[in-house]
């Protein structure tokens, strides 16, 4: 055994060995995997894989026999990003012991992969592989729809900005970027996603996480597109079609993991991207200049059949014609093509022989199928003809619109003058109009603030209270409230604001046969009974009808295998309950007076029984309910002239029973609202056990002969 | 003390005589109720409510005043011993009585009398081979114009004469 002086000697000399030991340019003996067990490690391994992004990263530098570096090459990546100051070679260890100066912030992606920096000589020693028009290799362009926003604060001229703005706490990424360079956060988002099983060998199996390189993964493992996960995404060149693998349509979790991507929500043909946004089929990767984001809704549309790059100017001759005037006035016979002639299903289409321009000849002859295949919005529902009724003088408020179809001249914006399409029409004497005519800032200030859409392009033009023309100026469909909230609209109180979307149908619970939400709507408007794309398309309804299913026994057998749930309309009609009954003709029931709830199928929650109405409850003096006393004995056979006192309020039987907005029929009308709630707490359809669980039926009484 | 065997059969009598001339009752129902004196009402419809109304005075005050019900007595719970002067199925009159079950009932359909069910199987046939018993609120077609059709299905649900209803 060591005496104890040698033995102190001992750990005096390694203490100084341990303060005294130099930082050095072979990073990686001591932050390798084998390195030293104090430092922050990496695994090389992994970052030498061919489909890590950085595996070649700096490959210029320091190869041994090149340059006459004696240290590991794998030390070349370190180098690249942790090098002092406008080094990035195995000189950046400064003299001395220190390690460089950004040892602990290392360059982060903007520094390199960003446009309009200039290129030194530092930045050629690195393989950046994304080039530039002018040879330099950047991240990308101005106009690159997938550029990272962050980078240029000062670029406004895109109403996602903010959107996209990244929000550390939602993506719960606060501990692992940390102080992370704030510019590089959009990119660490969707790069994250890519890091795949290296991550998890380096960061989480080595139960160590104060080593663990957590901000730099994206930088250490993160995999190009030909490497796994992103290349099961189809990311690569040449295939368009996979701008749905973010951008997909309802699945919020999946946008979410990509900078909660665009929602596409207008009917789109993927295989045609190309038509708005840009030469997609020659794209290098997803940030090239040629991905770009529409801007309105005809601003990069092909068109030019045949012409590679987009002309904006294509869109002018296609409604204007080659003798096109901008003053809003056409030469005879050559009226201006509106939105109703390409975009409803039996519209005429733009102009098509327009001297050498030769417009979508392959649209010819502008079939439903054509345009759909080309991913052409077309417009079934929400066109507002019911708005024709308002049409008239004695209505000054009316909204003047009408559904033109082409040989129709619309005019100009002009109070009592009918504007040319029913899309974006716009009074200016009343600031009422359609959806896409009515600028942003009259429908932000008839909401106060709280609640404006719109539809008018550009965003920053906020003052203008007449429309432009949003032929060329709209926004498309994705930019819209989505159909997600019908209730945005129709159960909107504020009729100015209504005013401002067409007047829209004012829809109550009770029109509503009791729902309440957006949901329920789909029940009976939406053919898939789920939420549609968008408001235009062909799957929307007026509405449906619980009859048009329930009473078509053909439907409910083969189409939904419920032959159970098919009512026989004759029967039903020569019931007391039907056309033919008691009340007689306009006195029937309907069946949402007893399914009172319209989600499908009716909870029986809502729905009533005989004595819901034909009991005449027991009453005090004052004739309200005396709910204590159970005899059902005194019946009436027409409950709606017969009242009691509920609340103060004299209500029919057939009211207090109803199910209404404020639920304040039914059931708890009458009966504690406590004792309803504990029981439905307990009881109810989620777990299978209705009201009939507890409030059996005689013949499932136990000891019932029936 | 040792009672003569023929005190005790002198006093069994008399109380067997006294006990058959004190209690109006003929005989016992089934359900929970003892059946004291079958009273051929004389008032049209209504004559045995007051049999009920003697240990249920509330209630056939009751439904005495009910709009709907005032003169069905106490069918719904399978009573009304007048039913005897109606006609039964088929228009002709049976010599039945719905009480001669005496199985009252608190298991009670609204649809068991107001329903057209099947004279033979009990169900109701809505076509397409399907039966509507499961439905049987969308088909009520018996009200106070038909009341020999009510009480016709009166007498098959207490009679039992087809199956469950539902």
């Amino acid at each position: 055994m060591l005496p104890w002086k040698t033995l102190l000697i001992i750990l005096v000399f390694i203490s100084i060995i341990r303060i005294t030991y130099a930082a050095s340019p072979d990073c990686i003996s001591c932050h390798g995997l084998g390195g030293d067990d104090n430092a922050t490690r990496v695994n090389v391994s992994a970052m030498n894989q061919t489909y890590v992004i950085h595996s070649y990263l700096n490959n210029r530098t320091g190869q041994p026999g090149l340059d006459g570096s004696s240290y590991d090459w794998n030390n070349r990546r370190c180098w690249a990003c942790h090098s002092n100051t406008g080094n990035t070679s195995y000189t950046i260890v400064g003299g001395g012991n220190d390690h460089p100066s950004k040892y602990r912030n290392p360059r982060s992606c903007g520094d390199c992969h960003r446009r309009n920096d200039t290129a030194g000589s530092d930045y050629e020693r690195f393989l950046i592989p994304l080039r530039d028009n002018d040879g330099i290799y950047r991240l990308t362009d101005d106009y690159g729809a997938h550029f990272n926003l962050t980078l240029y604060p000062n670029y406004t001229n895109d109403t996602m900005v903010s959107a996209r703005k990244f929000n550390a706490s939602y993506y719960n990424m606060t501990n692992l970027i940390g102080a992370l360079d704030v510019r590089d956060v959009e990119c660490v988002v969707c790069h994250n996603n890519s890091i795949g099983t290296l991550w998890t060998d380096v960061n989480v199996s080595a139960n160590n996480k104060s080593r663990a390189t957590w901000k730099s993964n994206v930088s250490h493992y993160g995999v190009n597109v030909s490497g796994a996960p992103l290349v099961g995404s189809g990311l690569v060149q040449g295939t368009p079609g996979n701008c749905t693998y973010c951008h997909v349509q309802g699945d919020a979790s999946v946008r979410a993991r990509w900078l909660n991507a665009t929602q596409i929500r207008h009917e789109s043909n993927v295989s045609h991207c190309t038509n708005c946004h840009g030469k997609l089929d020659s794209v290098n990767t997803l940030h090239d200049v040629y991905v770009t984001k529409e801007t309105s809704v005809h601003y990069a549309f092909e068109f030019k059949q045949g012409v590679d790059v987009t002309d904006r100017l294509a869109s002018c001759v296609a409604c204007h014609g080659t003798n096109m005037s901008f003053n809003g006035t056409q030469p005879a016979g050559l009226p201006i093509k509106i939105c109703e002639d390409c975009h409803l299903p039996d519209g005429s289409g733009p102009y098509t022989n327009s001297g050498s321009w030769n417009l979508r000849s392959d649209l010819q002859p502008w079939s439903i199928a054509n345009r759909e295949a080309l991913g052409i919005p077309i417009i079934y529902n929400h066109v507002p003809y019911n708005n024709n009724a308002t049409l008239n003088a004695t209505d000054p408020d009316a909204i003047r619109v009408r559904r033109n179809l082409s040989n129709e001249t619309g005019g100009l914006y002009q109070p009592g003058v009918l504007t040319a399409s029913s899309c974006f029409s716009f009074n200016n004497a009343t600031g009422n109009g359609t959806c896409h005519g009515v600028g942003y800032a009259l429908r932000f200030n008839a909401s106060n603030g709280s609640e404006g859409f719109f539809m008018h392009y550009p965003e920053n033009d906020q003052k203008v209270q007449t429309p432009r023309s949003p032929f060329m100026d709209a926004y498309v469909t994705d930019r819209a409230p989505n159909t997600s909230q019908c209730t945005w609209c129709h159960r909107k109180d504020n009729a100015t604001q209504r005013q401002h979307w067409a007047r829209p149908i004012q829809i109550t619970p009770e029109t509503m046969y009791g729902a309440q939400e957006t949901d329920e709507c789909y029940n009976c408007h939406s053919k898939t009974r789920n939420q549609a794309k968008n408001f235009h398309v062909r799957d929307l309804f007026k509405g449906i009808r619980c009859d048009q299913c329930h009473f078509n026994f053909t439907k409910m057998n083969a189409s939904y295998g419920r032959p159970d749930r098919w009512v026989n309309e004759t029967m039903f009609n020569s019931s007391v309950h039907g056309r033919s009954g008691i009340f007689g003709v306009g006195n029937v029931l309907y069946c949402t007076n007893c399914h009172t709830i319209t989600r499908h199928p009716p909870s029986e929650a809502g729905w009533r029984w005989c004595e819901d109405c034909h009991v005449v409850p027991p009453r005090y003096a004052n004739e309200s309910p005396n709910i204590d006393d159970p005899q059902r004995h005194n019946l009436t056979n027409r409950p709606q002239n017969v009242s009691i006192n509920v609340s103060g309020v004299m209500k029919s039987l057939v009211n207090v029973t109803n199910y209404t907005a404020t639920q304040e029929g039914g059931c708890k009308a009458c009966h504690s609202q406590t004792l309803y709630d504990n029981a439905r707490a307990t009881f109810n359809a989620s777990i299978d056990k209705n009201c009939r669980f507890c409030h059996t039926f005689p013949d499932k009484m136990p000891g019932s002969p029936y | 003390m040792r009672i003569p065997i023929s005190t005790a059969i002198f006093l069994l009598v008399v109380l067997f005589v006294a006990m058959v001339f004190n209690l109006p009752a003929r005989t016992t129902m089934a359900g929970s109720h003892t059946m004291y004196k079958f009273r051929n009402g004389t008032g049209a419809g209504y004559g045995d409510e007051y049999f009920c109304e003697k240990c249920h005075p509330d209630v056939v005050q009751n439904i005495s005043k009910a709009r709907a019900h005032n003169s069905t007595a106490c069918i719904c719970h399978g009573y009304y011993p007048n039913y005897t002067k109606m006609f039964g199925p088929y228009g002709e009159s049976y010599n039945y009585r719905i009480n001669v079950k005496h199985n009252l009932t608190k298991d009670i359909y609204c649809t068991n009398c107001h329903t057209r069910y099947s004279d033979t199987s009990g169900a109701v046939d809505i076509g397409n081979a399907r039966d509507g018993r499961n439905q049987s609120a969308h088909y009520v077609y018996l009200n106070s114009s038909n009341l020999t059709e009510i009480y016709d299905r009166a007498w098959k649900y207490f009679n039992r004469s087809f199956g469950p209803l539902q």
